[in-house]
């Protein structure tokens, strides 16, 4: 069946699952869940994402993915306020939006700073529906062709590239990328189901549970991390007037646009998500402005550009993990985990077999990014609130959200022992510089990985030749290869430039 | 710095001990795949192949960070004991959690396990008995609600404790 050929299925079959009272419920609690976790400095997306998920198992599909989509949307967004307000970005992906949105705050422009942050984000957003929407189906299209060589190298690719993008550094993050992918091979081996590394625990039969090892790994080692941290932050300034943006967004289209597809196009890329999509965007902006001397003094282009483009990545991340179940971040490695305890894999079978599923998805982001603007902007002084609110007292409940959401996934005690262990061991990692990001990516897309790395040899009959004959594999090796050796490379013709000047 | 400071510093150095922990889980995958069968590729392949060819990766990362430790060494630091002792405690009380769910349930476990993890957060001169009022409210709430959202509302099963049935 020709995915391109069925666009508007594609498009409208999910309209049903979508308009409707229940499913716009949850979106909405989606939505504000997902701006609550985003506002407050050391909550991330992905601790959202991955405490709320267990939450949805009784759910269907449709409304499980439309209502995690939700939180993501709104938590990236969401990093903008405490950013803002106290310049503390409240996810990663915000910190270029503190560079102009304090200095605004300082001088009394906090709620145009929000207001501008909001509008952006929603307009970068549906800029990133849009290329979710046209470039997924194609993507899908063509992945029908790869065959398990090419699928095992992608698998490799994102690894690599996560590796380069997360850690302090590439060697650190291929530890963590290659310490997710053993973790992964514990339980039954996937082609013949011969148990690996269980060492006689039965509960280890059918390997670690992936969102359990997520909410390890960003739940309670957060918590460790943030058992250090002290400062309560305080807000000065008072949130008036968000609509007075709307003037600031004239003149902004072309900053926008070019922000937006920056964003997106970096979202595409697996391990590079909203933070590099926004710094970069930033950059860009600047170079482009005719006054860039006021970037980073409440410049009101450099805050459009970094709010349209990390919202934009959002699209974008997506596309890789709808077409080839390649997680662009780490918020759509558990997306992922979501999907596959519905009993669906990312990839083309998604965009044949379950279309309405894929409308889902696009409609309940477009009504997210509506309750976002809505609740942005009509809210922003409730949730600004919560920022200053008592660490320790938000630091209890979420324990209490993970001790739930780890133990619901199978009604297993076993699975919070395990996340409590993943968690001092994901927290200990980061102090020595692997980053989980690497390790959860390598968990993910281990299965992937071994399998059709198994298969590629099985079906060559023990000869690995076809990785390098097939043109697609032989391109996917070359850029690998580039992206480990072109940091050694020219550090090696620096010094030699550097040793003979010398 | 000469070989010898160079070699002292590289054994203090944080990369080291995280080389001979990483070595040790390539060692495990080892001797635990020692017994694993021999299968043909033309039925799959063996199922120790994989992961030892990812020991080996590992193993080889390893001689990198190594390399790249050896021309510029971290030092180990020593966290702050009070550091150590409330994230040893925080750990002890989110593994208890697996431990106490099934005799005392989910709501008095999970309250118990964040009011603790609240108390070895905050800063003793703002314990008073107002804000301790404060987090046993919070914390038994938020695990009633919780526990009333999806248990009592949305059917999931929670264990509801040994020492209550």
């Amino acid at each position: 069946m020709e995915i391109l050929g069925n666009l508007w299925t594609l498009y409208s079959s999910g309209a049903g699952m979508v308009f409707a009272p229940y499913p716009l419920f949850l979106i909405l609690a989606g939505t504000v869940l997902g701006i609550g976790f985003g506002a407050m400095p050391g909550l991330s997306s992905t601790m959202a994402l991955a405490i709320l998920t267990p939450l949805t198992f009784r759910l269907g599909a449709g409304d499980a993915m439309a209502f995690l989509i939700a939180v993501y949307i709104g938590a990236v967004f969401a990093g903008a306020l405490s950013a803002i307000l106290v310049n503390i970005p409240g996810t990663p992906s915000s910190i270029a939006t503190s560079f102009d949105g304090y200095p605004m705050a300082r001088r009394g422009e906090a709620g145009r700073a929000i207001g501008l942050a909001t509008m952006s984000s929603f307009l970068g957003g549906f800029f990133g529906l849009i290329i979710l929407m046209t470039l997924s189906p194609a993507l899908a299209q063509a992945a029908r062709s790869f065959g398990s060589w090419e699928y095992c190298l992608l698998a490799l690719l994102a690894l690599t590239l996560i590796s380069y993008v997360s850690s302090s550094s590439v060697i650190r993050g291929l530890i963590g990328g290659v310490l997710g992918l053993l973790i992964a091979t514990i339980g039954a081996d996937v082609i013949m189901a011969y148990p690996r590394f269980t060492f006689g625990v039965g509960e280890l039969g059918s390997g670690l549970n992936m969102i359990v090892l997520m909410i390890g790994f960003f739940g309670f080692a957060e918590i460790f991390s943030q058992i250090e941290e002290r400062h309560r932050p305080h807000i000065h300034q008072r949130v008036t007037n968000l609509l007075g943006a709307v003037q600031d967004l004239k003149g902004q289209a072309v900053n926008i646009l070019r922000s937006s597809s920056i964003g997106a196009g970096v979202g595409i890329l697996p391990g590079a998500g909203g933070s590099i999509a926004s710094i970069a965007a930033y950059g860009i902006s600047r170079r482009f402005s005719k006054t860039p001397e006021k970037f980073g003094d409440g410049s009101v282009e450099g805050l459009a550009a970094a709010e349209s483009s990390n919202n934009s990545s959002v699209g974008g991340a997506l596309v890789p993990m709808m077409t080839m179940g390649i997680p662009g971040d780490p918020m759509t490695a558990v997306l992922i985990g979501a999907l596959m305890v519905h009993g669906l894999s990312p990839g083309p079978g998604l965009y044949i077999e379950n279309p309405e599923l894929v409308s889902t998805i696009f409609l309940g982001y477009f009504v997210a990014l509506i309750c976002m603007l809505i609740v942005g902007l009509g809210a922003a002084r409730l949730f600004a609130r919560l920022i200053a609110f008592p660490r320790h007292l938000v630091l209890g409940v979420i324990t209490i959200f993970c001790i739930l959401g780890t133990y619901s996934i199978q009604n297993s005690v076993f699975d919070v022992g395990v996340a409590a262990v993943a968690g001092l061991i994901g927290f200990l990692l980061k102090k020595v510089g692997i980053h989980p990001a690497p390790i959860i990516l390598g968990i993910v897309l281990g299965p992937m990985l071994e399998n059709n790395f198994r298969r590629a040899i099985l079906l060559g009959d023990g000869d690995l030749s076809p990785f390098l004959t097939r043109p697609l594999s032989l391109t996917m090796i070359l850029i690998i290869a580039f992206v480990l050796l072109a940091g050694p490379i020219v550090r090696l013709i620096n010094s030699l430039r550097v040793n003979s000047r010398a | 710095m000469g070989q010898r400071p160079k070699l002292a510093a590289f054994l203090s150095s944080r990369e080291f001990y995280v080389g001979i922990v990483l070595l040790g889980i390539v060692a495990a995958v080892f001797w635990a795949s020692r017994a694993y069968p021999f299968v043909p590729w033309s039925m799959g392949g063996p199922p120790g192949f994989y992961p030892r060819f990812l020991a080996v990766i590992l193993a080889a990362l390893v001689v990198f960070m190594a390399i790249e430790a050896f021309r510029n060494p971290t030092p180990l630091t020593r966290p702050p004991s009070d550091f150590a002792i409330r994230v040893a405690l925080a750990f002890g009380l989110f593994f208890s959690a697996s431990l106490l769910l099934l005799p005392l349930g989910f709501r008095l476990t999970a309250g118990l396990v964040s009011l603790g993890l609240m108390l070895i957060i905050i800063d003793r001169p703002s314990v008073t008995p107002k804000s301790v009022a404060i987090m046993v409210v919070t914390a038994f709430g938020i695990s009633l609600l919780l526990a009333f959202v999806f248990q009592d509302l949305a059917g999931r099963r929670l264990p509801y404790g040994a020492v209550f049935s």
